[in-house]
């Protein structure tokens, strides 16, 4: 039974086939489109009247959504905790870059050769410690993690060492407005490919390892290729989002992957929730817009600044404090992040009865140590 | 059977041992075996802390380097008010506080969740903490005293080994050993492991693993408490995130080589990590690696024995 | 139901691709459209080029005045208060907008009646960081110019940008790789390379023969490592080690480059690194009970926070600085304190106040020179004025060809008694000797 459990968010509640069919009433329908026509002005239509280093952020957020859904397949459906996932995305960055300002390169082959690089390295890191999993795995991963920082991101000819690379926005995505259309665009191509992916044998082969590797063996899936496979799919999501921030900055830097960008990565793909595609993607764009939030509404930092005794919270560190809170908040509080929190307006906004206690499949463990 | 394993683990570290001080000297790098030992005494204490919290609840702590830097900031406000030995037990108080309190408003209400979960709840902690030391600090570092008003030296293979670092190795060798033994030898030590293996029968022996659960993270942060207030005064400066900065990921990797359930080798991965940093740093052959050799060869280190041996060096299969 | 829901998800994704197409098209209009936001001017790939020797010529476009208004003029300041090496926020909050509230209440006329507003920005020590928040500056801040306050990394990508979008761009004196071309660039004191001579003459007085050198490893200290080796072999010094160290580098890595130069017998070490470097070197000699004498170039942050914890480790350190130390402000320039006095609200006067304050007394020299100020005026008059002359920083002078204009530096020596580094000579100009 629980190698069948279909993937999250196309999953039905409660598969009574007895029910008759919902049908919503035609106010019901009107109100649905009105939500989704809400949504799609929101990412489409209301970026156009927004300044260019804002739209700048929005790229930012969307970008941050193919990184969360690249950590999410490694995260939620294979089980194995990526504390690398920095050194991912910054080698796709810097391979983007240097094709495009060394090699001097189009920005597609740009982009295309850190999608390949990617899914290369964790093709390479992947088969060589395909023996080590569970946590020891997620050391592997935060240990390339820093060999990428101080060694990897040292090298001159690749990176410009200290002073960095920079990357020229492409020829008719020259303007922030443009990129982010962009950015959206490639944010779709990679959802539907992780849907597509969910959808085939493999994608189900690939839950059922998660749940129980040792029972799915026994069913005749190849755990090691499948693992190997999502990972190289991880990877090649993380080379993307990597190209596409070099290019939305316009410059890239050894700096900006650090350890503690890794982390951001891994919360912001649990606090959207795990398999959840919707959530996952809110989640990420939330992150990466929290700074940019706390500025526009600026009550939760007034909040902070009145508590009597503490100093005041400037803009530069308010992010810093209120991020891991709003984490620990969401952690204890909702455990299914805010995928699970969704999966009700979700399933009304796919055209079924709202039922506020659809909480989704109840989480499992992931094993620590298969070793 | 049990003292097979004794055995076994005994063989190991002398073979480890004898392997890298033969290898070093032929290769004209004594000196790096020495520096190693310095480098890696601080990351084997925090390791310790590490090991304490994954054997009893299977949590890789990210903010167990934290614990420290709340004690070294509280030392450092206490120490300009009260003589350093009093400064130093309320720091350390600081740090069991901080640790009861993560226990039960983090790992307590995610009792149930995922263990990625948790580990990324205590990562979480660890950014809390660092952002709120540099809301109420600044992000700059700020000076800090030693432990010992004198500044002795011993000489050990040409390089110098202060007593201040002595004082930090023996502490690293005597708790390795004493926790090794509470694991082993007492009631509640077997009481914590037994916790952490089968929580329900624990409970039906009577035995509350929750408040066990307190009581091995209050440990853990006087271990991480007491790894700040002996390796950042030798720096002689500190600044927000200071152990997560500097020696949280030495001390992960420290954990996992050692087998991340053995205490002592904890101990013997800080060593290993420390000397394989140093010769990195100082042998020639390596100058052609771009940034920092040191941190390459860990991580190659690290992936050949996980390779070979995935339970790590000390580490014993299934638990 | 389940058919129903297989269907709906696709039409969407279709539905969704097909608006963001629509909506192409559309953003195209509205650009040309112009709704008040100039488009960002083209990125080609100008900061990745060979350097010529000289900076680009600007090209003549109208004397662009963003940023001034009738009764203020808008200053872009970066630097780091957060990340790998950071600068103390509330000094460096206070310090920067001293020297222009002192202007505005002592010379109310000054600057055609205009206040001078700084907004600030933290880079967090990342040059793409520093480059995210410059673009920030100068539009939606609106700043004039744009100023760096630490960091070199940082302060050369910035600066790029601030070339490519026109706007004059001004930092102490840093590296020269990467700076050399940018026509909007403007050093207001010695680089890094060109204190090496006066770093020689040092050497040679205090007498030692066997030095070493240790720089961070990163491009922009290359030029200045290399100019220090050939002018060492020159000058015959003994160079026993050459090294570069990690940006963060770790305890072991510390104590190993240690550990070297003592067995080579370094007596003097020409350090170029952050000062957290610098101090784990320190203390990690002090350990080692080794004490060579450190010397380099001009840190720009400041370097008292450094003395606070770093004796007696650092109490042989010798540095050239653009600005003095505190000991000697108060005879060079007796506002300096008056103003922290009067504008200060409290907090303590300190060196890093004395680099900001130098900085844009520099600045407020060359916009008061400006007449119709706007930046190509601004741009034009700097390379035409004899020199500028702020008492704090040395003279500096600027041609069309030369845009590092420092004409000599400060000395300054660790004083561990007084925990703070003392002024050992001032003006000290280039070619002099010492």
């Amino acid at each position: 039974m629980a190698i069948a459990t279909p993937p999250a968010p196309t999953a039905p509640a409660t598969s009574s086939a007895a029910a008759p069919p919902f049908r919503p009433s035609l106010p019901g329908v009107v109100a649905r489109a009105i939500v989704w026509i809400a949504l799609g002005w929101l990412v489409l239509v209301f970026p156009l009247g927004r300044e260019a280093f804002e739209v700048q952020r929005y790229s930012e957020a969307v970008i941050f959504g193919i990184i969360g859904l690249s950590l999410n397949v490694l995260l939620g459906y294979v089980g194995q905790i990526s504390l690398g996932h920095q050194a991912f995305v910054g080698i796709g960055a810097f391979t983007a870059a240097y094709v495009v300002s060394v090699q001097s390169q189009s920005f597609w082959l740009g982009v295309a050769a850190a999608v390949a690089i990617g899914g290369l390295q964790a093709l390479i890191l992947g088969g060589v410690s395909l023996r080590i999993t569970g946590l020891y795995f997620a050391l592997v991963t935060l240990s390339f993690g820093l060999v990428a920082e101080k060694n990897i991101f040292q090298i001159e000819e690749l990176t410009g060492g200290g002073q960095g690379q920079p990357a020229p926005k492409p020829e008719g995505f020259s303007t922030d407005w443009r990129y982010y259309y962009l950015c959206v665009a490639f944010l779709a191509v990679v959802l539907w490919i992780d849907w597509r992916l969910m959808r085939t044998k493999a994608g189900r082969a690939l839950l059922a390892l998660r749940e129980n590797p040792k029972v799915a063996e026994t069913f005749g899936v190849n755990v090691k290729v499948l693992t190997l496979f999502a990972f190289v799919i991880s990877g090649a999501f993380a080379g993307l989002g990597g190209a596409l921030l070099a290019f939305n900055d316009t410059f890239v830097s050894p700096e900006t992957w650090s350890f503690n960008l890794a982390l951001v990565f891994v919360i912001m793909t649990v606090v959207g929730g795990l398999r959840s595609r919707a959530g996952v993607v809110i989640g990420s764009a939330f992150f990466a817009l929290l700074g940019y939030l706390l500025e526009k509404f600026s009550f939760l930092q007034d909040g902070i600044n009145a508590i009597p005794g503490a100093p005041d919270l400037s803009t530069e560190i308010a992010p810093l404090v209120i991020g891991p809170i709003l984490l620990l908040l969401t952690l204890t509080l909702f455990p299914g992040g805010i995928g699970q929190q969704i999966r009700p307006v979700q399933a009304w906004l796919r055209g079924r009865r709202f039922n506020r206690h659809d909480r989704g499949p109840k989480e499992v463990q992931i094993s620590d140590v298969r070793a | 059977m049990s003292w097979i394993r004794e055995r076994q683990v005994l063989v190991i570290t002398a073979a480890i041992v004898v392997a890298l001080v033969v290898v070093l000297a032929a290769a004209g790098e004594k000196e790096s075996l020495v520096i190693g030992l310095i480098a890696g005494s601080a990351y084997g204490l925090l390791a310790l802390g590490l090991v304490l919290i994954y054997k009893s609840s299977g949590i890789f702590n990210f903010a167990q380097g934290e614990f420290g830097t709340v004690a070294v900031f509280v030392l450092y406000l206490l120490h300009f008010e009260v003589p350093y030995g009093v400064a130093i037990v309320g720091a350390l108080a600081a740090a069991v506080l901080m640790g009861v309190l993560v226990e039960r408003l983090v790992v307590r209400p995610l009792f149930e969740a995922a263990r990625v979960t948790l580990l990324v709840a205590t990562a979480g902690v660890a950014l809390l903490a660092t952002a709120v030391e540099i809301w109420f600090g600044e992000a700059t570092a700020r000076p800090i005293a030693r432990a010992l008003p004198t500044l002795d030296r011993v000489t050990v293979l040409g390089v110098q080994i202060s007593d201040q670092r002595l004082l930090l190795l023996g502490a690293l060798v005597v708790l390795a050993l004493l926790l090794a033994l509470f694991f082993r030898k007492t009631n509640l030590g077997l009481a914590i492991l037994g916790a952490s293996q089968e929580p329900t029968a624990t409970e039906l022996m009577g035995i509350s693993v929750r408040r066990l659960s307190t009581l091995t993270w209050a440990i853990a942060a006087l271990l991480g408490g007491l790894a700040g207030v002996l390796a950042v005064p030798e720096g002689g400066a500190f600044g927000p995130g200071a152990l997560t900065v500097a020696f949280l990921i030495p001390a992960f990797t420290a954990a996992v080589l050692g087998g991340m359930t053995s205490l002592p080798g904890a101990f013997l991965g800080g060593i290993i990590v420390g000397v394989v940093e140093a010769v990195g740093t100082s042998a020639s052959i390596f100058d052609g690696i771009p940034g920092s050799p040191g941190t390459l060869l860990v991580f190659v280190v690290l992936l050949a024995v996980l390779i070979v041996r995935p339970q790590g060096l000390l580490g014993q299969k299934g638990r | 139901m389940a058919t129903r829901a297989r269907l709906v998800v696709p039409i969407l994704v279709v539905a969704l691709f097909g608006a963001a197409c629509g909506q192409k098209s559309g953003v195209a209009g509205s650009e040309t459209g112009g709704d008040g936001v100039t488009a960002q001017p083209t990125t080609g790939g100008g900061g990745g080029n060979a350097a010529p020797a000289a900076p680009a010529a600007r090209k003549a476009g109208p004397n662009d005045t963003s940023g001034i208004t009738d009764d203020e003029i808008v200053i872009g300041i970066h630097a780091p208060v957060t990340g790998a090496s950071p600068i103390p926020q509330t000094t460096f909050d206070t310090g920067k907008d001293i020297y222009w509230e002192f202007l505005a209440d002592t010379a109310p006329k000054a600057l055609g009646g205009r206040k001078v507003r700084v907004v600030f920005r933290d880079d967090e020590f990342n040059p793409s960081r520093a480059v995210q928040v410059c673009r920030e500056m100068v539009e939606n801040e609106k700043a004039f110019v744009l100023v760096g306050g630490g960091g070199a990394d940082q302060i050369t990508a910035c600066a790029k940008y601030a070339s490519q979008a026109g706007v004059p761009y001004f930092s102490a004196g840093v590296n020269e790789a990467g700076l050399t071309d940018l026509s909007t660039y403007f050093a207001v004191s010695l680089t890094y390379a060109q204190q090496v001579p006066l770093l020689i003459d040092l050497i040679e007085q205090i007498g030692a023969k066997k030095v070493a050198a240790v720089v961070t490893d990163t491009p922009s200290f290359k030029d200045a490592h290399d100019t220090f080796v050939t002018a060492a072999k020159r000058a015959g010094l003994d160079l026993v080690s050459d090294d570069s160290i990690n940006k963060t580098a770790s305890e072991a890595e510390a104590l190993s480059e240690i550990n070297k130069l003592k067995q080579a017998g370094a007596e003097v070490v020409f350090l170029l690194s952050s000062p957290l470097v610098f101090l784990g070197l320190a203390s990690a000699a002090r350990n080692q009970n080794y004490d060579p004498i450190f010397v380099g170039p001009g840190i720009t942050g400041g370097l008292n926070a450094v003395m606070t914890f770093g004796c007696p480790a650092v109490g042989n350190s010798q540095f050239f600085s653009p600005f003095p130390g505190l000991d000697v402000i108060n005879e060079l320039d007796p506002d300096y304190l008056l103003a922290y006095a009067g504008f200060g609200s409290g907090a303590k006067a300190d060196d890093i106040g004395i680099a900001l304050w130098g900085l844009n007394k520099t600045i407020g020299l060359m916009f008061e020179a400006t007449p119709k100020l706007g930046r190509a005026a601004l741009m034009d008059t700097i390379e035409k004025a004899e020199s500028f002359a702020s008492e704090v920083y040395p003279p500096v002078a600027f041609t069309p060809k030369q845009h590092f204009g420092g004409t000599g530096a400060q000395r300054l020596k660790a004083d561990c008694t007084a925990k703070q580094f003392k002024t050992a000579a001032q003006f000290v100009k280039l070619g002099s000797g010492n």
